[in-house]
């Protein structure tokens, strides 16, 4: 599989379909990271297995501005797996990525694994393993586990007294530093000033206090209603190690429920939840 | 070699634990989080430095601590002054009370070492920061060296040591049965006053494991690679987080604003608050009409890594970087100050 | 710690304020200890201050001038950010908070004998009000001055009411310009680069003296440049986002100069290498 993807890598770079093809790569210490190919001669570099759990996605809101004012916005090749996917979906939907700049690898997925080897439970619960959306798909399909997702992580904290779930929340969340590193890393958080971070602190102040932080995370997982796809970007960076993928599940979970099984990124359309701005309202940039 | 034994050392901690603020490593979190997980901090407990009860709560074999103890000098968070009405309507400032003496125990020599950059810019450049003096004028330094060089850890290629005694008043070196003790200054001498100390004759303390040691760019090879399209392939990985600079034990950029908190107990309280903030982070050079000077995301990485090591060596004569490690660590797309170092060392010049 | 604490505003009453331009709008304040009134008053053109609205929060900005001129502070406000809404709907005999005298200054007295052109775009005119009023108080000790005023459009000129006593000044000429023609204008109109030209100043034991946008100080000194002025002289005075003032919060940044600290004033040659970036 890794050579097919090589090879395409190799042909967009070499014919000038992309300028980029962002995918990943070992870094020195062995350490997986994304990986931003230019060069037909570093395809080399590209690996793809079961250890590449960052979502590219993120980085393609920033590639769709021009450099510099009035120079083209260049195309890019990004490999995605299917959570990665529905993520790249919403963001066509609310035209922060245009469809002709980006060719998407889409990567027949086997699941990511921790670094125990042991499945990543998200991986466990998922019953995708081809892109809903591609340009050309890399590997074999796996056979698709029967596996529904149950919620079942939301469902325990649900089912804590209120006391309880209060003071597990308040317990997690007072280890954030506001490193903004959840948010950075979620392909579909993109707006230019983010409300946490306002000037005036209109919504949100800048102290390290417990409720400032736990009012970020929630207005975080509003805005992420029936457009988080799920792929857990957010608790993978977060340096307190705080369970940020299961906020964003308990939305997700009643999402699914009000909204007749609504998951995000799987339809063409933004999702119902978001209102879209159109004729006279548009506006071109969100402050 | 003076010599305390774990026991006594144990018992002097208790006792200190009494008569002044004692911060220490602790481990704080829950046992169990995500086990296995890619992230290392989902991984179990992790450590910081906290103020503790009693010498229990000390973590004693941990590695580095998660945030450096730069936090207990620059506060995440703290109020400069609450802005008050006086009995006739005059608005009043009411700064805010000083703290009692702290000891830090269990200080790394890197994270002691930071400081010196501390004290350049907030203390030694006038006029000095009165919070920060307030601080470091209440607090002794017992450190602890580190028996080995962790993993990402690099303080010798950036002239540290893992177990130099240089900015701690006190430093313990972990030996059979207790602690070896240097006592550096005067101010870890009048602590040590209390410890409960033995000379031992042909008491040899252990030689630290080490990590390579690189060579890093010459001042020539920062100024000829300002404007490199390599500070461009790096920042395409970024994702302009602020991880590397809040772990950071040198970083120190900070934002002031005024708030309005309400209290739990309903009280309003409107002050000036100082809170930490990061050259990394999309808005941090923006002016209030819009304008954003270091509006693309190289510049912005680049300026993390001159400040380090260009800016701060030529504005304060200290070393910028302390090679903890943390930044290595801590980023979530692997963006290894020590690569970066080591690839602009290996640049030849023109 | 009240003493020396430089984050600790003085208290001031805002006295007096008018309307300059468009959203800009010039406010006077009085410190209301005596004591910190002597020790303020000792602030050079070129250096800034913290304005502070007490619970809204502060911003920095530069004398707009001299003590001599004073015992009042003033400064031309922008309205443009939170802090900046907040000072403009201030009303007189509000409670303000004022930190400094910051920063380094014009060397006006280095430059005693020399002729000095002073280059002012838009808001960034402000700074520059305290050089003109130094040198036109201390007329003897300087040539000839130049005095190139520019803004987008004509709502957007600061100290209009005071131009006439400028020109009236002994050797001395001004030029005002604007950017795009505007009905009703019959002065210049053109870029102060173009302007700049036109004038062409001589380089000769001169001293151009510029602040603006940074985009304008980038070309105004471009074109200097061509007129046969050197880097060193060339001085601006810069603006960059800060919060303390004091070389602490490392926010105002270029290259391994702070803004605050070792600026706002800068020789070109000090700045060129790094401005390209400020842009």
């Amino acid at each position: 599989m890794i050579e097919d993807i090589r090879a395409l890598a190799r042909e967009l770079l070499e014919k000038g379909t992309v300028e980029c093809v962002i995918g990943y790569e070992v870094g020195p210490t062995g350490r997986v990271r994304p990986a931003f190919v230019y060069e037909p001669a570093d395809v080399e570099r590209l690996i793809f297995d079961a250890r590449c759990y960052h979502n590219l996605v993120t980085y393609l809101t920033r590639r769709n501005k021009p450099r510099k004012k009035g120079e083209e916005v260049p195309t890019t090749a990004v490999l995605v797996k299917p959570c990665d996917a529905r993520s790249l979906q919403v963001l066509l939907n609310e035209n922060q990525v245009q469809r002709d700049k980006v060719y998407i690898i889409g990567v027949a997925c086997p699941g990511m694994q921790n670094a125990d080897g042991t499945p990543e439970l998200r991986c466990t619960r998922c019953d995708q393993r081809v892109p809903l959306i591609y340009d050309v798909l890399c590997g074999e399909p796996p056979e698709v586990p029967a596996v529904t997702d149950t919620y079942d992580d939301v469902e325990r904290i649900e089912a804590l007294p209120l006391e309880e779930r209060l003071a597990y929340w308040l317990g997690e969340l007072d280890r954030c530093i506001r490193c903004y590193a959840c948010r950075q890393a979620c392909p579909t958080c993109f707006c230019s000033v983010c409300e946490a971070e306002r000037d005036d602190s209109l919504w949100v102040g800048i102290a390290d206090r417990i409720p400032e932080k736990a009012f970020f995370h929630i207005i975080r997982a509003f805005h992420q209603a029936g457009r988080c796809a799920e792929c857990n970007a957010c608790e993978a960076v977060c340096p307190m190690g705080i369970p940020l993928s299961l906020i964003n599940r308990k939305v997700a979970k009643d999402v699914a429920q009000m909204m007749a099984g609504y998951r995000a990124g799987e339809s063409e359309e933004p999702t119902p939840l978001v209102t879209m701005l159109t004729g006279e309202e548009a506006i071109d940039e969100i402050h | 070699m003076k010599f305390i034994e774990t026991q006594a050392l144990h018992a002097w901690l208790d006792k200190l634990a009494q008569e002044v603020t004692l911060i220490a490593p602790t481990a704080v979190g829950p046992e169990k989080k995500a086990p296995g997980s890619r992230n290392p901090a989902a991984q179990g407990q992790q450590v910081f430095y906290r103020a503790v009860s009693d010498s229990s709560q000390i973590a004693w074999d941990f590695t580095r601590t998660v945030i450096s103890a730069r936090e207990h000098f620059m506060p995440k968070t703290e109020t400069l002054f609450t802005i008050e009405t006086g009995p006739d309507g005059e608005t009043v400032l009411h700064e805010t009370k000083l703290e009692r003496p702290r000891v830090i125990f269990g200080i790394r020599p890197c994270d002691a070492r930071g400081l010196r950059v501390l004290d350049a810019v907030m203390l030694e450049q006038e006029p000095a920061d009165v919070y920060y003096a307030e601080r470091r004028r209440n607090t002794t330094l017992v450190g602890l060296s580190c028996p080995q060089m962790w993993e990402d850890c690099f303080c010798t290629s950036v002239g540290g040591a893992p177990n130099a005694s240089d900015d701690v008043d006190i430093l313990l070196t972990q030996v059979e049965g207790g602690c070896a003790v240097q006592i550096v200054t005067a101010k870890g001498e009048e602590l040590a006053t209390g410890m409960d100390l033995q000379e031992v004759e042909g008491l040899e303390l252990p030689q630290p494991k080490l990590n390579d040691q690189f060579e890093t760019p010459t001042e020539q090879q920062w100024l000829a690679s300002f404007n490199d399209v390599y500070w461009q392939r790096v920042g395409d990985r970024c994702l302009s987080c602020r991880i590397c600079t809040y772990v950071c034990p040198t970083c120190r950029c900070f934002d002031v604003r005024d708030e309005t908190v309400v209290t739990p107990t309903g009280e309003r309280i409107v002050r000036r608050v100082r809170a930490w903030d990061s050259c990394q982070s999309v808005n941090y050079r923006v002016h209030a009409g819009g304008h954003n000077p270091r509006a693309n995301l190289e510049q912005r990485l680049r300026n993390r890594f001159y400040c380090k090591f260009h800016y701060v060596p030529v504005d304060y004569d200290v070393a910028g970087c302390v090679g903890c490690g943390r930044c290595v660590t801590a980023c979530p797309v692997n963006i290894d100050i020590r690569e970066v170092l080591q690839d602009l060392a290996r640049r030849e010049l023109a | 710690m009240s003493e020396a604490n430089p984050m600790r505003p003085y208290l001031g009453t805002l006295v007096g304020t008018k309307p300059l331009a468009t959203n800009i709008r010039l406010f006077q304040v009085e410190l209301n200890d005596p004591e910190d009134r002597e020790k303020f008053s000792v602030w050079k053109p070129g250096q800034f201050l913290f304005f502070s609205v007490l619970g809204v929060g502060e911003a920095p900005f530069g004398f707009a001038n001299i003590p001599e001129r004073g015992p009042v502070i003033e400064v031309a406000i922008n309205k443009v950010g939170h802090v900046t809404r907040a000072i403009h709907a201030l009303p007189l005999g509000a409670t303000v908070g004022i930190r400094g005298p910051l920063g380094n200054y014009f060397p006006l007295d280095e430059l005693k004998g020399q002729n000095i052109v002073v280059l002012g775009g838009g808001i960034g005119g402000a700074p520059l009000r305290p050089v003109i009023q130094y040198i036109l108080s201390h007329r003897d000790d300087y040539g000839h001055l130049t005095i190139i005023w520019a803004a987008r459009s004509p709502d957007l000129l600061v100290f209009t009411d005071e131009y006439d006593e400028w020109r009236a000044a002994p050797d001395t000429e001004m030029h005002v310009t604007i950017d795009r023609p505007v009905e009703g204008w019959t002065g210049n109109v053109g870029l102060i680069t173009q302007i700049l030209e036109e004038v062409a100043p001589s380089p000769e034991n001169t001293t151009a003296i510029t602040c603006g946008p940074p985009i304008m100080i980038y070309f105004v000194g471009k074109t200097l440049g061509k007129l046969g002025f050197s880097e060193d002289q060339m001085l601006t005075t810069l603006e960059a986002r800060m919060h303390c003032g004091i070389g602490k919060c490392g926010r105002c940044n270029l290259g391994e100069k702070l803004v605050c600290k070792d600026g706002p004033v800068f020789w070109q040659s000090e700045v060129s290498t790094f401005l390209e970036s400020f842009l």
